[in-house]
């Protein structure tokens, strides 16, 4: 029978492991797993922790492992993107998280609901555990990426602001743009779109703080986040639309869903072979969503405020 | 009896002597007039808003509400 191995004990691998382990076998291993003797052609391997996992998904995709990355990594994402791994007929999801992964699942569903679309929006709210904390202090310096016109634009990271509505209890927040690998792995899925951002909430303080070392140690996990997905376009008859829909959850549950609904699908034979990305139109997104929410994460959909 | 220094400025410091410089110049109580001025437009226009303004009622419907995904699985 198929194992799946989880390498990372932070929040969302062992979040994880204990929904999957009700049905399948599952094993937990530390994040600096190195020993893969002990997999077989097959198997699942999850990288549910942090710092940079291309080499190794390159390494086990070519021992015959189906790889799902969970991480938000840049570089790792485009060298995996510009240049896939060989791979021995199995799949390599890259980002089965809150974003990316989650926020392209919802991308193609509203998508899926208008005639074109043409901009795709994201924000995200809260971390994980302590390694995704580390990450969104760092994302907040350098240069963000975002997609207009067919080109890449290198924006300033911290900069952009604009207040995003998450679903209750989480409300309004101030979000900028940040270093998050979403665009790219959008602008795969999505080839046609022309405008592709992503931001995150931040505070002042930790936009002041950004360029520093984290002051403090991150707390253990972080509240409840958020994750919204803006979609715009035109209906049949050619008028704007514009379709928004997001979750308010710990991130780590919402990662750990999302990864998990990837996880089962591929054993299920609902994954193509090769890179795949949450948002392709290949995938059956519905399916993949229906997964998640049985996983408790509760999608949700802005209705609009009518107009008097 | 005149109180006061040999060279005619009154004891007790500097800003009297700016108050008569100023005034002397004609412009102390110009500025202060269009302060005051700016101030009182400044208070009617607030006022004004304040009390125009209702606020309005805030939205009774919308927001966000469950995704239901079509059963097409």
């Amino acid at each position: 029978m198929t194992t799946v191995h989880v390498a990372g004990r932070g929040i969302v691998g062992t979040r994880l492991h204990r929904l999957l382990a009700e049905s399948m076998p599952v094993m937990l291993h530390d994040g600096r797993w190195r020993d893969v003797t002990g997999t077989s052609p097959g198997d699942v391997v999850v990288l549910a922790h942090g710092g940079p996992v291309a080499d190794r998904v390159r390494a086990l995709a070519a021992r015959g492992l189906h790889v799902v990355t969970v991480g938000d990594s840049i570089p790792d994402t485009v060298s995996l993107l510009d240049d896939p791994p060989a791979h021995l007929g199995t799949s390599i999801v890259l980002g089965a998280a809150m974003s990316p992964g989650l926020s392209g699942l919802i991308a193609r569903h509203l998508a899926n609901q208008l005639a074109s679309i043409d901009e795709i929006h994201i924000a995200i709210h809260g971390t994980a555990g302590p390694s995704c904390a580390r990450v969104h202090h760092r994302s907040l310096n350098g240069l963000s990426p975002g997609y207009r016109d067919g080109q890449w634009i290198d924006h300033v990271g911290g900069s952009g602001r604009e207040l995003c509505w998450f679903p209750e209890p989480i409300g309004a927040k101030d979000c900028y743009r940040a270093r998050i690998s979403s665009p790219y792995v959008l602008q795969r899925a999505f080839p046609d779109v022309a405008r592709i951002s992503a931001r995150r909430s931040a505070r002042r303080r930790d936009r002041f703080t950004a360029w520093l070392p984290m002051l403090r140690p991150p707390h253990p996990e972080g509240g409840v986040g958020g994750l919204r997905v803006e979609v715009r376009g035109s209906d049949a008859s050619g008028g704007r639309q514009v379709a928004i829909a997001g979750i308010a959850e710990l991130v780590g549950t919402a990662a750990a869903a999302t990864a998990a609904a990837m996880v089962t699908g591929l054993l299920d034979g609902l994954l193509h072979e090769g890179i795949v990305v949450a948002g392709d139109a290949e995938l059956p997104t519905v399916d993949l969503l229906a997964r998640v929410e049985r996983h408790g994460v509760r999608l949700q959909e802005f209705t609009g405020i009518p107009q008097p | 009896m005149a109180v006061g220094c040999t060279d005619g400025r009154r004891p007790g410091g500097s800003v009297p002597d700016l108050w008569v410089f100023v005034a002397h110049w004609g412009v102390g109580v110009k500025l202060l007039r269009r302060m005051l001025g700016a101030l009182m437009i400044a208070g009617a226009v607030a006022g004004g808003i304040r009390l125009k303004g209702s606020g309005g009622v805030p939205p009774q419907r919308g927001g966000w509400r469950p995704l239901e995904l079509p059963d097409e699985r």
